[in-house]
């Protein structure tokens, strides 16, 4: 993974630099686009909160009321998990058969035990109560960097050590799944 | 080999990855054999290797929205989404600037992927008219890039670069090296790949390729450019890639004149690479010109 330094993307948003939005397409879009896929929307939702969200952040520059201490790319990624939340909630209240537990990620706590239906939710639950350096380490091997990658953003150690580092995170969470009466219960 | 309650799913997890040794994978799969248990601790972790797969997004947008709730950031965008939803239905005036800024956002994105189009000859006052256009928005389009901020090396390799990502692996018992080096790079493991080509006696022009590609990857633009121009010696299936990669390489490096040497080559060929490859070189000549001014 090869990033653009946070300065570049947003002077590059400011000037309405073709070849930066060009490079969020490249780089952002296939995560919001997983994000609207996974919960009942289309492709062209995804385009639509890719650009409402850029000209959100577009206005926030422009206006220089852009805390520049968060990431574009967080920025963008928030201001579209919101966005598609408040759609799905428009939309004949989808979010409310609690099915789209994805889209509950932000208050995981908060839901009942008797909402839950699906061992999705444990997953969710369960990652969340991680230690911080283990989601990163996760998040990151699941979105595809290599392991010298990983261990340089996390400065965890030497690619080994974060390799073991992940082997004992899957391995936790794996172990505190297991330990919820409920999981045997439960269907995928 | 002994399995408890603390190291089992380590073990799972390491099987499941094919980390194990061939003396450990021997003595697990017969442990397997005879214990139910373990087959259903299996299931769970291919389900949560499974869900973390198919979730990658949504973790990822997790982490940023614990990064922007420790910063107390997340409330403040929910308040500004619900503003904007409100501003769109109301206000007439930020409509209409998001519909033109959509338009920029969208022409953006849609440019790369209509340079790559193969153009049919025109009658002859079609091309003269067009040539008049060329020119006039070439010029605009200098004047313009002018304006705009210096981009580095390292910013033209972050917005031209792609990871290569290959066809499906394919296993066949011939070529069994070529799929190591493949297998190791698909799976991110790029130290282990050039490993893997320094004990191959005869590489074949793909181990020289995915080799050059992991190269990239753990950022040794040198040794990937080294390994990229041996395969344009020779006519084979990498040529074409092999010259966009190694392209990059340079401008990585800023060798601006090789870069420009094997990207001007690159353009004349119809590929997939053509599109960018002609932005990039008015982006190369751009900085080019500003480098001999400043000189």
């Amino acid at each position: 993974m090869f990033d653009l330094p946070d300065k570049k993307i947003i002077t590059g948003i400011l000037k309405k630099d073709p070849f930066v939005f060009k490079y969020i397409y490249n780089h952002y879009f296939p995560v919001i686009r997983k994000m609207v896929l996974l919960n009942s929307g289309s492709e062209q939702d995804a385009e639509d909160m890719l650009q409402e969200s850029l000209f959100i952040l577009y206005n926030k520059i422009k206006n220089k009321i852009f805390d520049t201490s968060i990431s574009p790319k967080s920025f963008i990624y928030i201001t579209c998990f919101f966005l598609w939340k408040n759609i799905l909630r428009n939309r004949k209240g989808e979010l409310q058969n609690m099915k789209n537990y994805s889209m509950c990620i932000d208050n995981l706590e908060l839901m009942d035990y008797k909402d839950v239906l699906s061992r999705e939710y444990l997953y969710y639950l369960y990652f969340d109560r991680l230690s911080k350096i283990c989601q990163k380490i996760l998040t990151l091997y699941v979105n595809e960097y290599s392991m010298e990658e990983i261990a340089r953003l996390t400065e965890f150690g030497s690619a080994k050590q974060t390799h073991n580092k992940k082997i004992y995170c899957q391995k936790q969470l794996a172990g505190m799944i297991k330990k919820n009466p409920l999981y045997c219960e439960l269907t995928i | 080999m002994t399995l408890t309650e603390d190291n089992k799913f380590e073990y799972i997890f390491r099987y499941l990855e094919n980390d194990l040794s061939e003396l450990e994978k021997k003595q697990f799969e017969e442990l397997i054999k005879n214990n139910q248990t373990l087959k259903d601790d299996i299931s769970l972790c291919k389900n949560i290797n499974g869900f973390l797969k198919e979730h990658a997004a949504m973790l990822e947008i997790k982490s940023s929205l614990n990064e922007m709730r420790n910063s107390g950031y997340s409330d403040e965008i929910k308040d500004m989404v619900k503003e904007h939803n409100k501003k769109l239905n109301t206000d007439k005036s930020y409509g209409k600037n998001f519909e033109e800024f959509k338009k920029i956002v969208t022409r953006s994105k849609r440019k790369g992927i209509e340079s790559t189009k193969i153009k049919k000859l025109r009658p002859l006052i079609y091309v003269a008219a067009a040539a008049i256009t060329i020119l006039l928005v070439t010029t605009i389009s200098i004047l313009y890039f002018f304006k705009k901020e210096n981009y580095t090396p390292d910013d033209l390799f972050c917005l031209y670069y792609e990871k290569y990502q290959p066809d499906i692996y394919k296993r066949s018992i011939s070529d069994k090296k070529i799929s190591e080096i493949k297998k190791y790079y698909c799976s991110g493991k790029y130290e282990a790949a050039v490993d893997s080509f320094k004990r191959i006696e005869n590489p074949s022009n793909a181990d020289i390729f995915y080799t050059a590609m992991s190269y990239i990857e753990l950022k040794k633009f040198e040794d990937a450019a080294a390994k990229l121009e041996f395969l344009l010696r020779t006519n084979n299936s990498f040529f074409i890639t092999a010259e966009w990669y190694a392209g990059l390489c340079y401008v990585k490096t800023g060798n601006y004149s090789k870069a420009f040497s094997l990207l001007n080559e690159c353009a004349q060929r119809k590929s997939v690479y053509r599109g960018k490859v002609k932005e990039l070189l008015e982006k190369l000549e751009i900085q080019n010109q500003k480098q001999t001014g400043d000189h």
